[in-house]
């Protein structure tokens, strides 16, 4: 062992101090000389007469000393230093292929690190805690089946009740993203934020930059000792308060109440939603007091499931013993924290908590982004493939046009592994900048996917686009990969060259029959991929025109919403829909609004409330049917050019209660056998309060066109709108659509009209509903257009490879050329010979390649919209570019076949 | 100086490790020692001595240090680790065991 110990010091030593260590074994070598010279000169000797006798006995002291430093194992390594400037060398010389190649590998393995980078930050990068294997998140499963488990969030009942009878753990927290609205004289500004447990960090073994972190003497109703504390992130610490120490103990007004800044959380730390940074952490027990003055706190609301629950195994403990003791302890935690309506419920019989792994923090946009982020992935993965065919097809015809050079070396007494070690570092030398360049183009790459995944949110998605060293080994593996791949072919070849006949014979004429068919192989399998690909990219693009150009049903063109936020108002029931009705009037009246009205739920909001209908005949029957329901105020119709079929409008008067609007369908679903208009609607409503169904009758005033409310890719659906009324259940938000020719008209309508009658509401964002048609479908435009631009480059590649494949058989084929058209071949007919070959590639490779294609489509087929996976259009187009490209690629190659002198094709032999 | 006497590579290795076995000495004390012990019929080559000494080194059988000689130049010192010294006592029972045998045939036979 010690042994094994002093040989690695040695080796070591003598590789890394090769210079001082050959000045040593010279210094040692001259001490010996002298000693020599010396013993001469006793002994009688000149001076002269000693050294040369020295000389003579000592031997050549240059051969010495190789012999002895060749012990030193550094042979190797300077072999590979030799490959490797002959390499560049070589590389040097095709200086367009050395460009191309490092471009399109940039490209490929660039895009491969990108995604990936974002699949390993939403699932894979462990928290930076202690111990983060010990994290479990607690979530709900029916019936027991871990597939359909999901980290559902839980509540504060539920997690004291869990507190009161686990012992499986050391400690259980809850989370919440809340948003943090920052009041600096009179600016306001949102910044993402948290509520949390008071014993979250502790849980969690988080040590502050600054100050202190959160504990559980800070979450008490009322405030700690600090009164209402809060921690703010080291970046905010950093970007707003220049990392000053000062800042702690200062107090901010944070959505509009004092609190007290008490610590920075570490630079690593950017809380367990890993989508999601927040920049203020508060505690708990904070938010009533947030919601005082509307009256709609959910801290401790039985009703309201809000807080992502984490907990810490005890050590020792292991996930599945946690999650047998959350099964057993179930029924008892339901009783203690769930209201007697919820928990009679049939489902709830079913449900059982389980303890899901917490390593990497939690997300809900995990189940949003999984599948777009696994297409993107096999996409990018097929271009990798792509640039390795393309490079083994480059790589082969330089290794062919090699072939005396290596033949030559062979018959010097070259090592056939010697001459396949050059091919790869060759590759390696094409692969490794590519990689390098890789990481600066997915640097870049993940802030442009981020933008596209974050359309539409309120804060961007915060994940961390650091690469990491799971992220570095996986590039590392792709260069590596690649360049095996790439190099298989050429070094196959090699293993395969006999030098004399290669030697024999002039150059091409070498080219064996099966080394041809070989570049073949490569660019059929570049076709074939790039289809597949480029039907892919179809049927996205396909997907994204009928979901943008798609019928909607309503007008899209100039017209802009935006949310009026009248929580913090003591208007409420009746007060309020007056309100409305009167922002609404004065909207209507300002300049440069054509029209304009309110919508309780937004158009594209991929949600919508539930009107149930309850069988007219029946009085306490059960639900009959469930359909979409909004709450709309007057003109909404004429503002959005939906057409009314039939009856009238909702008038923003008190008139409106008991009355109700049906889409087409809607009407002909729920009558249809009778006239709709002036008939009776029953609403199924179910009073938490009096425990029991309190039916409520409307009336039908008027039949209106059918739209895609909710969701692009959801068909029209019946649906039924109520009017803005003293009896809606309204909390205080609601939405204004204007229809207004200028934006800025839109914008200066609605702030004015918020001035006016609702001081001291928000100001909020005014988004034109085009942006919104965009947003909502911004994981669809990211799909196609990424898969677009890889299809692209795939043709290129392809283009780049038939080429290169043509414009070599055709210099191969020089001489024959040359003899068939002196024996009277017209230049048609060589053009035929040329084409025939090009067609029988694409053929094989466009058969393939449909074949590939169809199974990719039928596997995507949940991100298709109006167009069938098997699209005979959109293969047929796939098929056609692919053509073009092919002969475009040939034209060169033709052109130059086809101009051949017969005279000098046949001088060349 | 007579012509050199050609070793084999282990016997080399051997007296190598018995001459520092007492006390550290650089390349050119090993060489004169091994002459002086064996009445001058064992000269070691540098050619031999020098590139042995190296390999010893790297398998972790002696070690060197730089040290000051008696002439007062910088030379190295080698000396034997605890695996050396365990090496050659194996290395030298061999050798009697061997040297016997074939004193033995030759004596008898």
């Amino acid at each position: 062992m010690l042994r094994a110990f002093e040989k690695l010091r040695v080796w070591l030593w003598m590789l890394f101090h090769h210079r001082r260590a050959s000045e040593r074994l010279n210094a040692e070598l001259a001490f010996h000389l002298e000693q020599q010279i010396a013993e001469n000169l006793a002994s009688g000797m000149s001076r002269e007469e000693a050294t040369h006798a020295a000389m003579r006995t000592f031997g050549n002291p240059t051969v010495l000393r190789e012999q002895i430093t060749e012990e030193w194992s550094w042979s190797w390594v300077e072999n590979l230093l030799q490959d490797t400037r002959y390499a560049l060398r070589q590389l040097r010389q095709s200086p367009g292929f050395l460009i191309v190649s490092i471009l399109t590998l940039t490209l490929g393995i660039g895009a491969n690190t990108a995604i990936f980078t974002l699949m390993n930050s939403l699932w894979l990068q462990s928290l930076p805690v202690v111990n983060p294997g010990q994290l479990v998140v607690i979530g709900i499963t029916l019936d027991g089946s871990r597939a359909r488990a999901m980290g559902e969030p839980l509540n504060l009942s539920v997690i004291e009740s869990f507190e009161r009878h686990l012992h499986s753990f050391s400690g259980i927290f809850g989370w919440c993203e809340y948003g943090a609205d920052l009041k600096e004289g009179d600016s306001r500004h949102s910044y993402p934020g948290a509520i949390v447990s008071g014993n979250t960090f502790d849980v969690l073994g988080v040590r502050p930059a600054a100050g202190r972190l959160l504990n559980t003497a800070d979450d008490q109703p009322g405030g700690g000792p600090d009164g209402w504390a809060v921690v703010i992130s080291h970046q905010f610490w950093v970007e707003r308060f220049h990392a000053d120490p000062a800042v702690i103990g200062t107090h901010v007004t944070l959505n509009d109440y004092s609190v007290t800044i008490v610590g920075v959380t570490p630079a690593s730390f950017g809380g367990i939603i890993v989508t999601a940074q927040p920049d203020f952490y508060m505690p708990l027990n904070f938010e009533p007091v947030m919601r005082q003055r509307q009256k709609d706190s959910m801290l401790r609301n039985p009703f309201i499931f809000y807080l992502t629950t984490m907990a810490r195994l005890k050590p020792g403990v292991t996930r599945a013993q946690a999650s047998a003791e959350l099964a057993t302890l179930t029924p008892r935690i339901v009783d203690e924290a769930f209201p007697p309506t919820m928990r009679n419920q049939q489902n709830m019989r079913r449900i059982r908590f389980i303890a899901l792994p917490g390593r990497s923090g939690w997300s809900f946009l995990r189940l949003r982004y999984r599948q777009p982020l696994f297409l993107m992935q096999a996409l990018v993965g097929t271009v990798l493939l792509i640039c390795c065919a393309n490079l083994a097809g480059l790589g082969l015809a330089r290794a062919t046009s090699r072939l005396r050079e290596f033949s030559l070396r062979i018959a010097l007494g070259a090592p056939r592994l010697r001459l396949m070690r050059q091919v790869l570092i060759e590759n390696l030398l094409l692969t490794i900048p590519g990689a390098l360049l890789g990481l600066v183009f997915a640097w870049y790459g993940c802030r442009v996917l981020l933008r596209f995944l974050s359309a539409g949110l309120q804060f961007p998605v915060a994940l961390s686009t650091r690469p990491d060293i799971t992220v570095l080994t996986i590039t590392a593996i792709c260069a590596v990969s690649s360049a095996l791949l790439s190099g298989m072919a050429p070094a196959w070849l090699l293993s395969r060259t006999a030098p004399e006949p290669t030697l024999r014979h002039s150059g091409n004429l070498a080219i064996r029959t099966e080394n041809r068919w070989m570049g073949q192989a490569f660019v059929c399998a570049q076709v074939a991929l790039s289809l597949t690909l480029v039907v892919i990219a179809g049927l996205l693009s396909t997907t994204l025109l009928k979901l943008r150009l798609g019928e909607t049903g309503f007008r899209t063109k100039n017209i802009d919403t935006v949310m009026i936020d009248l929580r913090l108002r003591p208007e409420r029931g009746v007060a309020l829909a007056h309100l409305y009705w009167r922002m609404a009037e004065r909207l209507h009246k300002m300049p440069g609004v054509i029209d304009s009205s309110l919508i309780d739920i937004p158009p594209l909001f991929s949600f919508n409330s539930e009107f149930s209908v309850l069988d007219p005949k029946t009085s306490s029957g059960t639900a009959k049917q469930v359909l979409p329901l909004n709450e709309i105020g007057s003109n909404f119709f004429s503002t959005l050019g939906i057409p009314i079929l039939s009856g009238r409008d909702f008038v923003n008067r008190d008139a409106d209660a008991g009355t109700c609007i049906l889409s087409q369908t809607a009407a002909a679903k729920l009558f249809p056998h009778s006239p709709a208009l002036g008939s009776v609607v029953r609403e199924y409503l179910f009073s938490l309060d009096a425990g029991k169904v309190m039916p409520k009758d409307c009336e039908v005033i008027g039949i209106v066109g059918d739209i895609k409310l909710q969701n692009l890719r959801i068909e029209s659906q019946p649906t039924v709108y109520r009017p803005i009324a003293a009896d809606m259940p309204n909390p205080g938000l609601m939405n204004f659509v204007i229809d207004a020719p200028s934006f800025n008209d839109a914008k200066n309508a609605y702030l004015q009209t918020l001035h006016e009658i609702a001081p001291g509401s928000p100001e909020l964002d005014i988004t034109p509903i085009s942006r919104l048609l965009d947003d909502s479908i911004s994981l669809e435009r990211l799909t196609a257009s990424l898969s677009g631009f890889f299809a692209g480059l795939a043709l290129l590649l392809s283009g780049i490879g038939i080429y290169g494949l043509f414009a070599r058989s055709v210099t191969q084929r020089t001489v024959e050329f040359g003899v068939r058209m002196a024996l009277g071949a017209t230049r048609s007919r060589i053009v035929l010979l040329v084409l025939r070959q090009v067609i029988r590639i694409m053929l094989i490779g466009i058969a393939i390649g449909a074949v590939t294609a169809f199974i990719s489509a039928r596997s995507i087929h949940s991100f298709l919209f109006g167009v069938a996976p098997g699209s005979v259009a959109v293969f047929a187009a796939a098929g056609f570019l692919l053509c073009v490209i092919a002969l475009l690629a040939v034209f060169l190659p033709v052109r130059r076949a086809v101009n051949l002198d017969p005279a000098d094709a046949l001088k060349t032999e | 100086m007579g012509k050199a006497t050609d070793f084999v590579q282990g016997t080399l290795d051997l007296l190598i490790l018995k001459t520092i076995s007492l006390e550290p000495r650089h390349g050119w004390a090993i060489a004169k020692r091994i002459q002086q012990i064996s009445g001058d019929v064992l000269q070691v080559q540098q050619g031999s001595l020098y590139p042995a000494l190296y390999r010893l080194e790297r398998q972790g059988w002696i070690k060197a240090r730089w040290g000051e000689s008696d002439t007062g130049r910088q030379t190295k010192f080698y000396s034997l680790t605890a695996a050396g010294r365990k090496h050659l006592e194996r290395e030298a029972e061999n050798w009697k065991r061997l040297s016997g045998a074939i004193n033995l045939i030759i004596e008898e036979a």
